[in-house]
């Protein structure tokens, strides 16, 4: 490949070269890696919220005590270190003949994600005020019109900073992708940890050095972009519960 | 009275700033030094013998292609 | 909202968190009691006019029928669980006989992956969470002096170092303090060693990791105290200016109590975070000197040519048995407010 070179005022001269992205992207095909998180990432999301905000409204608009230990089970779930419900899921899964495709390994995320959606979901939505849905429903809605209709269009800002961490927790995690996922549906991140063997015992550390400098730059963004969606998502549940 | 405040320039408030900068190097440096490094070759990269290589690329120009400038 | 709403609107949310944490949770247990089978072998003796020579081979389809049979394997009991891989009774009780002072038996110790992985996981824990804490404090309580315009981009530069891939970001800075690296140059200049390696030793691979835990996990107490520190009431810090306490007295003794609930919201996190560690182990390549609870697990999985699930269920109970200690005391206090409220 060739380089860039860039000559300073003081005649210093700084090269470039992309010898590192075109070697991952290309010959070690990091391409397959980036769509396979994409849609990894794109379903998690949209499952997760879907059913995040139906459980997140009915435990914020239900007095039972049951929901109370709806949200503890949550609590305890959300502490599992994700490695030991890992090792669970090996044995039977590879029983059924799901082991190694996405669909799977997507479900398994949204259900890792959900203990965390639910508290957030739940807390936000406890502060939308409960005579909203409920003037709703004395005029002839039932609950599910009252909620398609009154809550539904107002619940976006919250929506919408939940499924940020949702994103993070999918795009970010290795432990479930690295153990369910086989070498051609490989994500991003385990494929970075491949490359770790592979890659450098051939002297190419920079294709793994290109990776991650790619791995990195969509959530760059992100922080640039939705800055204030994640500083009131990590403080939604503290300073206010 | 708020305003007053925030531009006195006390001790206190020099050595937070101190401390809020220091804290950002740690911080940005890192992936600064990598994403920079991302464009040079591994001998730049990883140079034990000077740091500098890494951002002018020293080793760059001599392993890569062809000789031209932008 | 009634019972049969209720359960239409939670039942997707509770149904995959009831397949995916609760049974697994469970058949983990089960497989903890099963040990794998063992292969079945046959042994035949060839004869010729040399002599006899016996041979061993593996009959497979009587191993495949035994599996078909029992898949969970042979059940074990708790065996597993004292093994040398775990709590290693048999093998610490001659430790402790064959020790003479208290150091030798604690090294012995230290020889077996549990205690190993258990005494790495646990120094990490109740070293990084205190760290975050208190710098977290610091950087908030820094960046609230700052003038406005700084702020904004503070907090984005801030928040990086989190938001990134704990692998990733754990590889950066491996590459970094690679020998190398930009660092690690820097360091044996710096000290005038050449050999000067921060993976090679065992103290400073811990260091090390630690540093990178601090380095992830401090934006989140700061963005938490940050906010917290917006929240603490005007009328009383100006107060105490008047009756003439010192920046440093409203610090200690306005601000701090105001933010003590957010302090124990954030403890309780790291805690659960921390004790997870697994990635930058993996980036470091550190297992020669650090492992952890999940990355043994991830090693009982991985490493051997068949997995073995049954030490990895034993590992993984034993991690969750930690994990509910570790709550203990939060879930017996929102037991209590729970009782509390529904009393008055």
């Amino acid at each position: 490949m060739q380089y860039l070179a860039f000559i300073l005022k003081n005649k210093q001269v700084i090269f470039f070269t992309i010898d590192g992205y075109y070697g991952s992207w290309i010959e070690e095909e990091f391409w397959r890696a980036v769509i396979n998180t994409s849609i990894v990432v794109f379903f998690t999301v949209l499952i997760s919220l879907t059913f995040g905000t139906l459980g997140g409204y009915a435990l914020a608009r239900s007095t039972y005590r049951y929901a109370f230990w709806i949200l503890m089970a949550g609590l305890i779930f959300r502490a599992m270190p994700h490695m030991t419900l890992v090792s669970g899921y090996l044995q039977p899964f590879f029983a059924w003949n799901i082991w190694g495709i996405l669909p799977t390994t997507i479900i398994v995320l949204v259900a890792i994600n959900q203990p965390f959606t639910l508290w957030m979901l739940h807390s936000f939505f406890l502060n939308i005020p409960k005579d909203l849905d409920e003037s709703a429903m004395c005029d002839g809605c039932n609950r599910f019109q009252a909620f398609r209709y009154v809550i539904i269009p107002i619940m976006w800002p919250g929506v919408i900073t939940t499924g940020l961490f949702s994103f993070l927790l999918a795009y970010n995690d290795f432990t479930v992708t690295s153990m369910l996922l086989s070498d051609e549906n490989e994500t991003m991140i385990p494929a970075i940890a491949s490359f770790l063997g592979t890659v450098q015992e051939e002297g190419k550390v920079m294709y793994a050095v290109a990776a991650v400098v790619s791995a990195t730059a969509p959530l760059f963004f992100l922080v640039m972009f939705f800055q204030r969606q994640i500083v009131s998502g990590l403080t939604a549940g503290a300073v206010k519960g | 009275m708020n305003t007053k405040i925030e531009n006195k320039l006390t001790p206190v408030r020099i050595i937070a700033f101190v401390f809020v900068a220091l804290w950002l190097i740690v911080a940005m440096f890192p992936f600064i030094w990598t994403l920079w490094g991302s464009f040079k070759v591994q001998a730049d990269f990883f140079s034990k013998a000077d740091w500098a290589n890494a951002i002018f690329g020293f080793h760059t120009e001599k392993q890569t292609g062809n000789f031209f400038y932008y | 909202m009634k019972h049969s709403t209720f359960l239409l609107f939670i039942l997707p949310s509770l149904s995959v968190m009831f397949l995916f944490i609760a049974i697994p949770i469970v058949s983990v247990f089960i497989q903890s009691l099963h040990i794998e089978h063992k292969q079945v072998i046959i042994v035949s003796e060839n004869c010729d006019p040399f002599g006899c020579e016996t041979t061993t081979s593996v009959d497979t389809e009587a191993s495949a029928k035994l599996k078909e049979k029992a898949p969970l394997g042979k059940f074990n009991g708790f065996k597993t669980y004292s093994n040398r891989m775990h709590f290693a009774f048999d093998e610490i009780g001659e430790a402790w006989n064959s020790s003479d002072s208290f150091i030798v038996f604690v090294k012995k110790i230290y020889n077996y992956p549990l205690y190993r992985a258990l005494s790495f996981t646990l120094t990490y824990t109740f070293v990084v969470t205190p760290f975050v804490l208190f710098l977290g404090f610091l950087v908030a309580l820094g960046v609230n002096n700052l003038p406005k315009l700084l702020k904004g981009p503070t907090i984005f530069a801030s928040l990086l170092p989190m938001i990134v891939t704990p692998l990733v970001g754990s590889l950066i800075l491996f590459w970094m303090v690679d020998g190398d690296g930009v660092i690690g140059a820097t360091l044996q200049k710096l000290f005038n060693d050449n050999s000067l390696s921060l993976k090679a030793s065992p103290v400073l691979t811990w260091v090390m990791l630690m540093v990178y835990g601090i380095w992830h996990l401090m934006p989140f107490s700061f963005i938490v105290f940050y906010a917290g520190l917006q929240t603490v009431p005007h009328e009383t810090i100006e107060a105490a200016t008047i009756d003439g306490a010192s920046k440093f007295q409203r610090t200690r003794h306005v601000v701090i109590p105001h933010l003590m609930p957010l302090a124990i919201f954030i403890t309780l996190i790291l805690l659960m975070d921390n004790f997870r560690v697994f990635e930058p182990i993996i980036s470091f390549r550190a297992e020669a000197h650090a492992t952890s609870i999940s990355w043994l697990i991830w090693n009982h999985l991985r490493e051997s040519a068949y997995p073995l699930y049954n030490a990895a269920g034993a590992t993984s109970m034993i991690t969750i048995f930690c994990v509910g200690i570790l709550l203990l005391p939060v879930l017996i206090r929102t037991w209590r407010d729970f009782n509390e409220k529904n009393k008055g």
